[in-house]
């Protein structure tokens, strides 16, 4: 798991190296196996043209058959071995594949759930699935493609500029003059790459966001006619994403172009000079082979190198986006340690301040007492802050200023763990993972008996429904079972609290999207749960509201009234407006 | 099938999630050419230069250096790019060597030129190191 304490950097060619490093360490044998292979197809591929030119030689000039059989059957031994090489480098390569980027993936998924809470609520969707999805993949790129091959190709050009030396010093100046020219053209198109792949990053992140958002709200686009808008948005992404890839891949291309040129010329004046070199006898026929080869293998590895040193920066860009990720704040900055303990449940909430940006404040200064065993109410305008002090009391939010204490205990002295056992929260959108219902019951706690589940879905009121159902409790739901409605769902969520058993409870808005009699079905399953325990309920129905002993309403981060709710029904005139307006929405 | 499951499985297992065969593979196929180049050994020849006579049926050519250990074939020529001829059962006698050809287009060559070239193999070495250390150059 990465420690968000590292301070991030921008990622270079060896800081990103050195970062996928940790994730190689597990796979070490397998990469050095995988390097191996590679390393002895180069050098197949670099003794492969001196046998042949030496075959030439031998039955060119001595006619030497016997010789040039032999030499052949070394020649057949060595393309036989590569053979059986690249087969087996390449089921290596797809292990290694497999496991490297699980190892990448599974840490960037867990990260997801160490984030920091208010981080995550301003990540979208599309950038989170890239990141798990695709930028993953593109680190086994990065050391394959960017490492591995590298440090081959640059032996290769090392090992054919020292060997055409020895031949021809004056070719192998020639020569060398390829390698300068890639330097300074991969050096001055690679920054410019590197900056067109860290927008392409960009774009494409907020174009899967918005797609995702889309896809999500196909009915409402439909509904508000709004698909030209839709469409035109669209086209802007994919105009977006499409520039910067023909910028990016110009540069590529007229970086390749400015080496191809310098290549061709080069290789004019090498042939030139083999042909002057080999009329006068200085050369045989199967050294021209073998300096004509090395030349193909130097100019296309010097190509390789500039393109790879191209691709490189592109890559480090998804890499820095995960990095960047990976070092995101988390629940670490938390701090607290301490178990919490509740026995009677009493939450004091004293003078808490909280802003998700400068200036947009959402709580401000909102004090609150809520007395041990008592069903308050939370109500309020949308956006005023409500389900943000609910996310506070379980620790996904940390108050800029004061203080939440639980039975005397401040919450920021507690561990997120044990705040989590004691608080449980159920929603509006219930989460229903595909497999049975035993098995999403079990969320609220794991160890628990078939008794203690069926227990929990009577008392949630689900229990009839599962004895319709064929498998009962083993019946699967979700996308690839038995549909659920919303106050299934709901009910399951309260058989999870059931279990898991919690000294507090939040709903929050959790029968906001059901029908009236469903909700009346919910409230009687609530009666039972909620008895003994303190519990909030974040409600914009007044049926919810009047469920409770208590009621306060927030209005601009603060607590503007509290006080009964049979009380405030009659002499509230914000309780009237606001429920007036709810209600009358509601009937809507 | 179930034969090819534990194939399938074996395989993985020792070839790819612990590369002991490939690495034995890679141990044996470079063993295989190492033990290859080093018992295959390839002629070293020798380009000796001088001018060629002709008397009594036999041809001599004196170099300017003398040929050492036991001699029996050179390759003749002007160009060796053009043609090399193979001559055989030759003699040396210090700096002179004489032989007799009854090839026609080693006898025309002969009579073209006063001054030619010819190779000659004064010993052999492995393949591995002719390959790496002298990089297949004679």
């Amino acid at each position: 798991m990465q420690k968000s304490s590292d301070k991030p950097i921008k990622l270079n060619y060896i800081t990103a190296f050195k970062y996928l490093g940790k994730y190689m360490k597990g796979h070490k044998l397998r990469f050095v196996a995988f390097y191996i292979g590679w390393l002895l197809d180069s050098a197949a591929a670099v003794i492969a043209p001196i046998i042949f030119g030496m075959m030439i030689n031998e039955i060119v000039y001595y006619k030497d058959t016997a010789m040039f059989m032999r030499l052949s059957l070394v020649f057949v031994v060595l393309t036989i071995f590569n053979c059986i090489m690249y087969y087996l480098i390449y089921q290596v390569y797809a292990y290694n594949w497999i496991m490297f980027i699980l190892g990448i993936k599974r840490d960037v998924f867990q990260h997801m759930y160490h984030a920091d809470a208010q981080y995550m609520s301003n990540a979208n969707t599309g950038e989170l699935i890239n990141k798990v999805q695709w930028y993953t993949s593109e680190c086994m790129h990065l050391v394959v493609r960017n490492l591995v091959h590298t440090v081959n190709n640059a032996l290769i050009v090392i090992f054919c500029t020292i060997y055409i030396f020895i031949i021809s010093w004056q070719v192998g100046l020639l020569m060398l003059v390829i390698v300068p020219v890639a330097v300074i053209v991969s050096i001055k198109f690679g920054k410019k790459i590197r900056h067109y792949g860290d927008k392409r990053v960009e774009y494409f992140n907020s174009y899967i966001g918005w797609i995702f958002e889309i896809l999500a709200s196909l009915r409402d686009i439909r509904f508000l006619g709004a698909q030209k808008r839709a469409d035109r948005k669209f086209v802007k992404n994919h105009k977006k994403l499409f520039k910067v890839n023909i910028d990016s891949g110009l540069s590529s291309m007229h970086a390749q172009n400015v080496i191809n040129v310098v290549n061709t010329l080069i290789q004019m004046a090498i042939f030139t000079f083999i042909a002057l070199f080999a009329a006068n006898a200085g050369i045989t026929i199967g050294l021209i082979v073998v300096i004509v080869t090395y030349f193909g293998m130097l100019t296309s590895n010097v190509q390789n190198l500039s393109g790879s040193y191209f691709d490189a920066q592109n890559r480090i860009s998804y890499i820095q986006n995960i990095y960047d990720f990976m070092h995101c704040p988390t629940e670490e900055k938390w701090g607290g340690k301490n178990d919490l303990i509740v026995k009677d449940g009493n939450i004091q909430i004293e003078n808490i301040k909280f802003a998700y940006d400068k200036g947009n404040k959402v709580l401000d200064n909102l004090s609150l007492n809520i007395n041990p065993g008592d069903r308050f109410a939370l109500v309020g305008k949308s956006g005023c802050g409500k389900t943000t002090l609910a996310y506070m009391l379980i620790g996904f939010y940390i108050p800029q200023d004061g203080t939440i204490k639980i039975d005397g205990q401040d919450l920021r002295d507690c561990s997120l763990k044990s705040i989590r056992n004691n608080i449980g929260i159920v929603q509006q959108d219930v989460l229903i993972f595909d497999g049975t219902i035993k098995e999403n019951i079990l969320l609220g706690k794991p160890n628990a008996t078939d008794d203690e589940i069926i227990l929990a879905c009577k008392n949630a009121g689900i229990y009839n429904f599962i004895e319709e159902l064929p498998d009962g409790i083993n019946t699967v739901i979700g996308s690839n079972g038995v549909g659920v409605s919303g106050g299934q769902k709901q009910r399951i969520a309260i058989a999870r609290i059931y279990l898991k058993d919690p000294k507090i409870i939040i709903f929050d808005e959790a029968t906001s999207s059901l029908d009236s009699e469903t909700e009346e079905q919910i409230h009687e399953a609530w009666k039972s749960i909620l008895s003994g325990r303190t519990s909030i309920i974040i409600a914009h129905r007044q049926s919810s509201v009047m469920l409770c002993e208590k009621a306060a309403i927030i209005d601009d981060g603060k607590i503007c009234e509290i006080g009964t709710p049979n009380n405030m029904v009659q002499n509230s005139k914000n309780f009237k407006t606001l429920f007036a307006v709810k209600e009358s929405e509601g009937d809507a | 099938m179930k034969r090819k499951g534990k194939f399938v499985r074996f395989f993985v297992k020792y070839a790819v999630k612990t590369p002991i065969i490939y690495l034995a593979i890679v141990i044996i196929g470079v063993s295989a050419f190492v033990s290859l180049t080093l018992t295959t050994k390839v002629p070293i020849f020798e380009t000796y230069s001088g001018f060629v006579s002709y008397t009594d049926h036999t041809y001599s050519i004196k170099i300017d250096k003398e040929i050492t250990g036991d001699v029996s074939t050179i390759f003749l020529y002007i160009d060796k790019n053009t043609a090399t001829y193979r001559i055989n059962d030759i003699s040396v006698n210090g700096n002179t060597v004489t032989f007799t050809t009854n090839d026609d287009e080693a006898i025309m060559l002969l009579q073209t030129t006063s001054k030619l070239s010819f190779d000659v193999q004064i010993s052999s070495m492995t393949l591995f190191r002719q390959i790496f250390l002298n990089g297949g150059k004679n």
